[in-house]
């Protein structure tokens, strides 16, 4: 480096990189913009709008469905103790077209008295309300307790709110006759009743909101919890563990969300 | 003041309208400079330039002397400003909403996961550059007179930046934040005495909860910014008033004309008055130095091009980490501190007093005494100030660190209570690796000192030790220690509650 005070000119090479380093910083300010527009609900709001113009029935309804764009939907549960953006992907549950589509966009069947704007989503489904991606909203992602309940485990939604036997949601009821007659209560105790060697159950559902973990904990109760003085239950058939499990899951407390006054839709 | 250029050559180029309009002039008073007096009127009659000289040596512009360690740190600390900003229009420090607003900023704010994302990695290189430009400046004995109190307000920074970062872990309310603002505000509380009030005035409680949160709060966005502003500016200030960043020293300096006896019977003028010359007057080199504009400013530009393009690139791979929402009641085993203080967690696993008292304070007391014990002027300017500076140095850090594993090793088999169940605490506390390295490192320095006679290689010996120690600890805290901060290797599966 030639130093003079005539010197006024930067040396070639700082301006070389510079320019590199200012190319790089642009090309991550642009791919940044991009990803933060390019999510992921996009692509599935795009795909029911094609199922909605394949299904119209009328030139109007076609060039409206064509008129709309992307859109920001929430339901907003007892004022914002609950925000379940599911609906962003799950266009469909709401729409009598859709009756019988497979999920994503299927129609949710209607159950009495439970109106999606009143209850949500995750009250009864679990997963990430808040999340606007496929496997974050589903919470099937590290860090997040309560993954989404699939298949059978769906029944234990049921069992926070409503006391006795239900006839759609049996897996509790069997999970509870499991529970006495294989001996679990001599060491649980659920509401007062039940022995002491082991940890109170009556709010098992709060502590462990996974199933995996639940039916890992009964086959072998030392690899999720060591150091636990509890006998393994493997000899049980994977039905009843299942029933077990939704058991657990469902001794929880109802939802405080719904305590709160809500508009009461019908 | 308009100064007219000098040369109409620039003006009759074709687009100098673009530089030389009414409204620049309005701004800048003057268009691109394109003569050496112009060049000089830019830097001190811009206001965020003036603190810069208009001619710099050069010497301060090259790269293998300071890395641009200080000016990255500053620049770091502005983006840092800029995202704080953006980020506090999303957060409510509330524990009910905090953790919500993390996910929202993460899945529906616009660019809240970018912002988050360069907030939270510039915090942790700031953490890191700030100490390393102590460690340059250390090196280079750029705190050597006149610099010695500036070296003091680098210190004084250095914590502030630390506890910028810690009050900012917290705010997430998530499993990470709450538990290493519980261990972190545990090690503070272990100083006898004043050790719970302290605290307690951390925290506003005996533990993390709403209160904790308000304060971390308002001392991250207010009070320690606040502080940091002030004494930045006086750090940059300084740095001009102390003659420009340190470099060697070309002349023996003069000896100072001392004014002789004052008659009464005359009237003087201040420059009369004043007594000696200061040290800007001192660090005139006009053959060795070169116009500010462009040749400092335009590589300021380079570097802070280039922090954004690292941090950019940076945050758009990986994601700042959000765990499971606060939970009092689960902790995780083992809660670690935030990295920065896992050296200290590791010391205070062997002897809470070493951990939490003796290690900071002797390392705070330390650093900022450093200038005013090593008086020796030799070698400011050098990095390690000469060879025997360089063997020294590594020969330090290359002697400490099988001292330091084998002290470890020691204390994991042969501790204190493990041969001695009952032992009192005070033999805890003065027979433990903390403590002992520390005496040893005294001894290490002291003795270097007396065989070659220099403070300064002293001081290189001292610091040496001490870096190499705390950087083996943190490695420890951050990878070797398990459950019950018990001895894991990094492969080691663990099950985590």
């Amino acid at each position: 480096m030639a130093h003079s005070t005539q010197d006024s000119h930067v040396s070639f090479a700082w301006v070389v990189t510079f320019c590199v380093l200012s190319v790089c910083a642009a090309f991550f300010f642009v791919l940044s913009i991009w990803k933060d527009y390019d999510r992921e609900w996009r692509g599935y709001q795009r795909t029911f709008r094609e199922m909605l113009v394949e299904r119209a029935e009328t030139e109007e309804e076609r060039k409206a469905v064509l008129a709309s764009g992307d859109q920001f939907e929430q339901i907003i549960v007892a004022g914002g103790e609950r925000v379940d953006r599911c609906v962003m992907c799950h266009q469909g549950i709401e729409h009598p077209a859709f009756e019988g589509v497979l999920q994503p966009f299927g129609r949710h069947p209607s159950i009495p008295l439970h109106s999606f704007e009143r209850f949500g989503c995750t009250v009864c489904h679990q997963g990430q309300g808040r999340a606007t991606t496929v496997q974050d909203a589903h919470g099937e992602v590290p860090f997040w307790e309560e993954p989404l309940l699939r298949g059978p485990f769906i029944q234990a939604s049921c069992g926070p709110c409503h006391a006795g036997v239900l006839k759609d949601a049996p897996l509790i009821q069997k999970g509870k006759v499991l529970y006495l007659t294989n001996g679990c209560i001599a060491c649980h105790k659920i509401r007062g009743a039940g022995g002491v060697l082991g940890p109170d159950l009556t709010f098992a559902g709060e502590h462990r909101k996974d199933p995996k973990w639940h039916i890992e904990h009964f086959k072998t109760p030392q690899k999720v919890s060591p150091g636990s003085a509890m006998p393994a239950y493997a000899h049980l058939s994977p039905a009843d563990l299942e029933a077990l499990t939704v058991y657990m899951l469902s001794l929880r407390r109802a939802p405080s969300a719904l305590a709160l006054a809500a508009p009461r839709t019908k | 003041m308009v100064i007219e250029s000098q040369s109409k050559s620039g003006q009759r180029k074709a687009g100098s309208w673009m530089t030389n309009n009414r409204v620049i002039r309005s701004i800048f008073r003057r268009g691109y400079p394109d003569n050496d007096l112009d060049r000089s009127a830019v830097m001190f009659s811009n206001f965020f330039l003036h603190v810069l000289p208009a001619r710099t040596h050069v010497h301060s512009l090259k790269p293998t002397y300071t890395w641009g360690l200080g000016i990255i740190s500053l620049f770091l600390f502005l983006i840092l400003m800029g995202t704080g900003f953006l980020l506090m229009f999303f957060y409510v420090p509330s524990t009910e909403r905090a953790y919500n607003d993390m996910k929202d900023l993460q899945f529906v704010v616009s660019y809240g996961l970018v912002l988050r994302n360069l907030h939270r990695w510039a915090a942790h290189a700031m953490v890191a550059v700030v100490f390393l430009h102590m460690c340059r400046v250390f090196y280079t004995g750029s705190y050597k007179a006149p610099r010695e109190f500036n070296w003091v307000l680098g210190v004084l920074l250095w914590g502030a930046t630390l506890m910028m970062s810690f009050t900012g872990y917290l705010l997430p309310w998530d499993q990470l934040a709450y538990w290493a603002i519980t261990v972190g505000s545990s090690i503070a509380s272990y100083p006898p005495l004043i050790g719970e009030s302290i605290r307690t005035l951390m925290l506003g409680g005996d533990t993390v909860g709403q209160n904790a949160l308000i304060r971390f709060y308002v001392m991250h966005v207010v009070v320690l910014p606040g502080i940091m502003i002030v004494l930045m500016g006086v750090h940059f200030w300084r740095i001009r008033k102390d003659g420009g960043l340190s470099r060697p020293s070309a002349k023996p300096s003069k000896a100072v004309d001392k004014p002789a006896a004052f008659s009464p019977h005359k009237t003087y003028m201040l420059v009369e008055l004043a007594k000696g010359k200061t040290p800007m007057v001192d660090a005139q080199a006009p053959e060795e130095e070169v116009m500010s504009w462009p040749h400092t400013v335009f590589r300021m530009l380079i570097v802070f091009v280039g922090v954004v393009a690292a941090l950019s690139v940076v945050a758009y791979f990986f994601d700042a980490p959000l765990e499971e929402l606060a939970n009092p009641e689960r902790p995780p085993n083992p809660a670690k501190a935030p990295w920065y203080f896992l050296g200290l967690q590791e010391i205070v696993s062997y002897s809470a007093l070493a951990g939490g008292v003796i290690v900071p304070v002797v390392a705070i007391v330390g650093l900022m005494s450093i200038p005013y014990i090593d008086r020796n002027p030799e070698g400011q300017g050098h990095w390690f100030t000469s060879r025997q500076g360089r063997r020294l140095t590594l020969g330090s850090i290359a002697a400490i660190i099988p001292v330091v594993l084998i002290l470890t090793y020691l204390n994991e088999h042969y501790a204190v209570r493990k041969l001695v169940p009952g032992a009192p605490q005070l033999w805890v506390d003065l027979l433990n690796p903390g403590t002992l390295l520390i005496a040893l490192f005294a001894l290490g320095s002291l003795y270097t000192w007396w065989r070659t006679g220099s403070s300064r290689m002293g001081a290189l010996t001292l610091y040496s030790y001490f870096l190499t120690a705390y950087v083996i600890y943190t490695i420890i805290g951050l990878y070797f220690r398990g459950p019950n901060w018990a001895w894991i290797w990094p492969w080691q599966d663990t099950v985590l509650h």
